[in-house]
């Protein structure tokens, strides 16, 4: 087999040559209108919001930053311009249902054209009912009206009492009541006298008297019919009236929305309700209401019925709107009724019902997180139940839960056409897909964003392009091509891979913004590449005090890490640890001990629960490798342990299975590995090494170790050779292995990692299977097979004690 | 102790307000303001109606509910004790309205406006006659009813009228002889009082009456000269239906 080269510099580090820039500066380009490698995604909101069908609401996922919000606004400002704008929506009041706000659908601009024509109608019979009500032809009219009634109650009294005088009997008001009395000179006979009068005379005064009382009795009982007919004719005469000054204001008002017939229709209902309460306009300085002399009672927010309450406005709306819920709670979703104090109680009425977001984006589109919408409670059930309904029904949470039953608004719903847009992250749409049957009724389009995107020349440009449009964005000086060539490594180092590019752009933006900075602290005018790295240098020095410590630690020896001599059974692996949005890679001691057993690797990370299931995986994985090659013909017979020492967190992934592979074979063989390499990569069942994440990170991190300590030339790192496409090295590093002071090995076996590792030959099995003699793997089969045979003879020595045993006291009694 | 007598002062005019079971919260009203204006004690005369008293001791005597239309028996002890509740009903309101101003409150048996009119005063308010159907009260800031026959006491009733209609509407009722107009300039003269006149062929009881009624007018003064007979009197009360005040 041969020996496995270290790379070579350049293919530690893909450059992006400036010269196949043709600016100089990214002044000299135009700007990028749309957003970079998001085809898919494009097309699929093109889909999305093109198809008007119902349940073609869209996902749009993606991590965060890589510009959704501005592809989709992008879109959806440009699709939306072409749109007309929907309509308006007012609430009326329901004169019939006050509970039930009546809505009403208008043309575009003409709500709130319809709530001031109905303030101006307010106004104007605010001033012209009382005018009539006062008017001296009005007065008139009441004049004569109860004048009527009191002369028919005087002609009634006045025919009674002159028929009584004709009787010498006259007709007294009594403090309760009426009483008849006969007179003689002007006085009231006395008692005495009376009884002094003949029997007949007596009878006679008596009975004219009987006959006046009934007479009496029938005016009184009379009186309360004349007093309602003068009611009834007074209220005839204020309908009359009223009618008169609303009535030609209405006919102007259903002239101007003749051609709206729901509007017209509650025009005639707001007249007879105005002629009903007419009361209501007729409040005077002391606050009461007189109608015909008579006080009414009249309600200080009972005009408040006559207003218009404009829910949407699309007056000044260009096209259909696109509104962005950044709150989407329930009721910013769907609306709700506001209530004011008064008197101590919660009042509400039509024209404290305020509009949602639902509302607002009526006949054009809506975006909202899902992340947002689904933390607050009840808003997505409310947007679903929208979107089933096609309308908005504004109700209370309480009301939703049947937790109250008191009296409250049912306003009228108003239809909804809208195109819902959620964006998210991908696990929530995976999770609302698996649990929420709702959703795949509701959101049938997705639209999946890229995170990465070909490292190709044509890429590049449009890399140059997005910068030139942020510069030009947010101010910033020209980059010059060399500054855009490091910001295209920076992007592919973003994503690791030296073939590919981010589409991670507010990542790229951050860069560029603190570039412009570090040339104006250079007083540049320009921005070079020197002011890029000084960015990504920057950005890693304030995110490194961890990273920092932790190689101090290594640097004192309290966390141990050898990067010279050799050990057995003992392994530099290294792993990666992410903090927010920096993460660095860290070397850990790897030790593997072995005995005889029953062929169980113990991984102690797992036994103490600090290992996940993918570490667990790995090690199960290179345990059936070893009993695989080693033990073809016996029982593997160890009892191995690994352990990542100094090891206090949670440790998950496979990418040290390959490390923890070569440490067991190191321990089986007894044969020391170099502790001047560190390794990762994680190996399948048949020894190939298979590629890991963090790869740079990881080099890096043992590379400060040995830099730290000073390079001896010996030093480097094992990685799987599919890994090396993903190389985007610091220059430090690249640097340290062109002076060769420091190496990189690609390795596609176990085989070469262990010959790497040990300096001895891994070894290639004969025809018999057989290792060469000195190999690592001839090492490795005869220790398995020792304790194979080891173990065979304990359990042979264990089977005769058993006979012994069943012998029973005899036995005993030849051993004593 | 008489509430006269609590508050002592120099008094020098008196004003008898003359009551009986009717309410008339405006001519009580109208009694303390001019009290206000004039300096003068209030005297208030309840007057229990002596033809009542004896109706009520007719054997057939029978009153008809002036709401319900119910005949029932109509007994003296019920209506003396409807009677006296109604003047302590009264005399609390006076204390209440009283203020500053000296008062007294006597109950006498008689005839209205007779029984007042046998006491001596610089003017006299007559509560509106409770007689008939019981009328709406005019209502607030109705326009006031002066008479003027040319006499000294309707000069002083027109300077009465003039201080109780305090910037309110005036109408002034005179007979051809009497130049009204004349006699109210020096009156009028720095005050902002919107006075109409109005000339009639007589002034009879029926005429002023209608006059008043068409001015829907709140009360009526007149001087002594002008008021004619106690029946005169009873007469312009039952017919006009507003509390009529009598300067002397």
């Amino acid at each position: 087999m041969s020996v496995v080269a270290p790379l070579s510099a350049s293919g530690l580090f893909q450059r992006c040559d400036p010269d196949q820039f043709e600016f100089d500066t990214t002044a000299e380009l135009d700007g990028l209108s749309g957003i970079i490698g998001q085809d898919r995604a494009l097309e699929a909101v093109r889909f999305g919001v093109g198809i008007r069908r119902e349940g073609y609401n869209l996902y749009v996922m993606g991590p965060p930053g890589v510009g959704k919000h501005t592809l989709i606004r992008q879109f959806l400002g440009d699709k939306a311009r072409q749109q007309p704008a929907p309509s308006d929506w007012v609430y009326v009041n329901n004169f019939d249902q006050t509970h039930r706000p009546q809505a009403l659908r208008l043309p575009s601009g003409k709500g709130h054209q319809l709530a001031k024509d109905m303030e101006h109608f307010v106004e104007e019979l605010t001033g012209s009912i009382p005018a009539a009500f006062e008017s001296d032809e009005y007065r008139t009219h009441v004049q004569n009206v109860e004048d009527e009634l009191k002369e028919q109650q005087e002609h009634a009294f006045g025919e009674l009492s002159e028929e009584a005088a004709q009787h010498q009997i006259k007709l007294f008001r009594t403090p309760s009541g009426f009483a008849f009395a006969p007179m003689r000179e002007g006085e009231v006979v006395g008692p005495e006298e009376f009884a002094k009068w003949s029997h007949e005379e007596q009878e006679k005064t008596e009975e004219i008297v009987s006959n006046l009382q009934e007479r009496l009795q029938r005016i009184i009982q009379q009186i309360p019919l004349w007093r309602r007919d003068t009611r009834e004719r007074l209220k005839k005469l204020n309908h009359e009236v009223a009618l008169s000054v609303v009535g030609h204001l209405i006919d102007e008002l259903k002239q101007r929305y003749a051609d709206l017939p729901q509007v017209t229709a509650w025009f005639d209902e707001l007249q007879q309700d105005v002629v009903d309460n007419v009361k209501d306009f007729l409040k005077s300085e002391e606050g009461e209401t007189t109608i015909g002399g008579q006080q009414q009672e009249s309600d200080p927010r009972a005009l408040h019925r006559y207003k218009v309450n404009v829910m949407v406005d699309n007056g000044r709306t260009q096209g259909a709107p696109v509104v962005y819920l950044d709150n989407p709670t329930y009721l910013n979703l769907v609306g709700r009724a506001e209530h004011v104090a008064q008197f101590g109680a919660l009042l509400t009425d039509f024209t404290l019902l305020k509009p949602g977001a639902l509302h607002e984006a009526s006949g054009g589109y809506l975006i909202v997180d899902a992340h947002k919408l689904l933390t607050h409670a009840y808003a997505w059930e409310g947007l679903k139940r929208a979107l089933y309904a096609n309308e908005i029904r504004i109700e209370s949470l309480e009301k939703m839960l049947s937790l109250v039953s008191t009296v409250s608004l049912e306003p009228e719903p108003i239809p909804l056409d809208v195109k819902v847009i959620v964006v998210g992250d991908r696990m929530l749409y995976y999770l609302l897909h698996a649990y929420d049957p709702d959703f795949a009724e509701l959101f049938k389009v997705e639209a999946d964003f890229e995170s990465e995107i070909v490292r190709n020349a044509d890429n590049n440009h449009l890399y140059a392009r997005y910068i030139a449009t942020e510069a030009k964005k947010d101010g910033l000086r020209p980059f010059d091509r060399g500054a855009v060539a490091r910001v295209i490594e920076h992007g592919a180092r973003l994503v690791e891979d030296s073939e590919r590019l981010s589409a991670h752009m507010r990542s790229i933006a951050d860069v560029l913004r603190e570039a412009d900075y570090w040339a104006g602290e250079a007083g540049r005018d320009i921005v070079t590449a020197g002011d890029v790295q000084a960015a990504v240098d920057h950005q890693l020095f304030r995110a490194s005090r961890v990273r920092e410590r932790i190689q101090d630690e290594i640097q004192r020896n309290t966390i141990y890490i050898d990067t010279d001599g050799a050990r057995v059974g003992q392994i530099n692996g290294l792993s990666v640890l992410s903090m927010g949005n920096h993460s660095f890679g860290q070397p850990s001691r790897i030790t593997a001990t072995v005995h005889i057993g029953e062929g169980h690797v113990v991984d102690i990370e797992r036994e103490v629960e600090l290992g996940g299931p993918i570490h667990s995986k790995g090690v199960l994985i290179l345990s059936s490798f070893i009993a695989a090659r080693y033990a073809q013909d016996h029982p593997l017979s160890l009892s191995a342990s690994l352990v990542f020492e100094q090891s206090y967190g949670g440790v998950d992934g496979d990418s040290a299975s390959l490390a923890e592979l070569c440490t067991l074979l190191s321990a089986l063989a007894g044969i020391p590995i170099r502790q001047s390499l560190a390794m990762t990569g994680s190996v399948n069942q048949h020894g190939q090494v298979q590629p890991i994440g963090g790869v740079n990170e990881k080099i890096e991190g043992f590379f400060e170790v040995c830099r730290n300590r000073g390079l001896t030339g010996d030093q480097g790192v094992l990685i799987p050779a599919s890994n090396v496409k993903h190389l985007m090295l610091r220059a430090d590093v690249v640097t340290a292995a062109e002076q060769g002071r420091f190496h990189i090995y690609p390795v596609e076996t176990v085989d070469q990692a262990i010959e790497l590792l040990t300096g001895v030959p891994a070894g290639q099995p004969d025809a018999q299977w057989q290792y060469p003699e000195g190999s690592v793997n001839r090492q490795v089969q005869e220790r398995l097979t020792e304790m194979s045979l080891v173990r065979q003879t304990f359990a042979d020595q264990a089977k005769e004690r058993e006979k012994d045993d069943d012998k029973g006291p005899g036995v005993k009694l030849d051993e004593s | 102790m008489s509430p006269e007598q609590e508050q002592p002062g120099p008094v020098s005019r008196r004003i008898l307000l003359a009551l009986d079971w009717g309410r008339d919260p405006l001519a009580l009203e109208t009694a303390f303001r001019l009290a206000d204006v004039l300096s003068a004690s209030v005297q208030a005369l309840f007057v229990e109606d002596a033809d009542l008293l004896r109706l009520s001791r007719l054997p057939f005597a029978q009153e008809i509910g002036l709401g319900s239309a119910v005949l029932r028996r109509m007994g003296a002890a019920r209506l003396e004790r409807e009677l006296r509740l109604r003047a302590a009903e009264l005399e609390h309101l006076l204390a209440r309205r009283a203020g500053r101003v000296h008062w007294s409150f006597e109950t006498v048996q008689g005839a209205l406006p007779a029984a007042a009119l046998n006491t001596a005063a610089d003017l006299y308010i007559f509560s509106r006659r409770a007689s008939g159907w019981p009328a709406a009260p005019p209502p607030p800031h109705s326009a006031v009813v002066a008479v003027f026959d040319g006499s000294e006491a309707a000069l002083r009733a027109l300077a009465t009228a003039m201080a109780l209609a305090d910037g309110g509407p005036l109408l002034v009722l005179s007979s051809a002889a009497a130049d009204a107009r004349a006699a109210s300039l020096p009156l009028t003269s720095g005050r902002r009082v919107p006075v109409s006149y109005r000339m009639l062929p007589a002034l009879t009881s029926e005429d002023i009456a209608e006059a008043v009624r068409q001015a829907h007018a709140g009360v009526l003064v007149l001087g002594e000269s002008a008021a004619g007979t106690a029946a005169d009197i009873a007469r312009l009360l039952e017919l006009s239906g507003v509390p009529l005040i009598l300067v002397r």
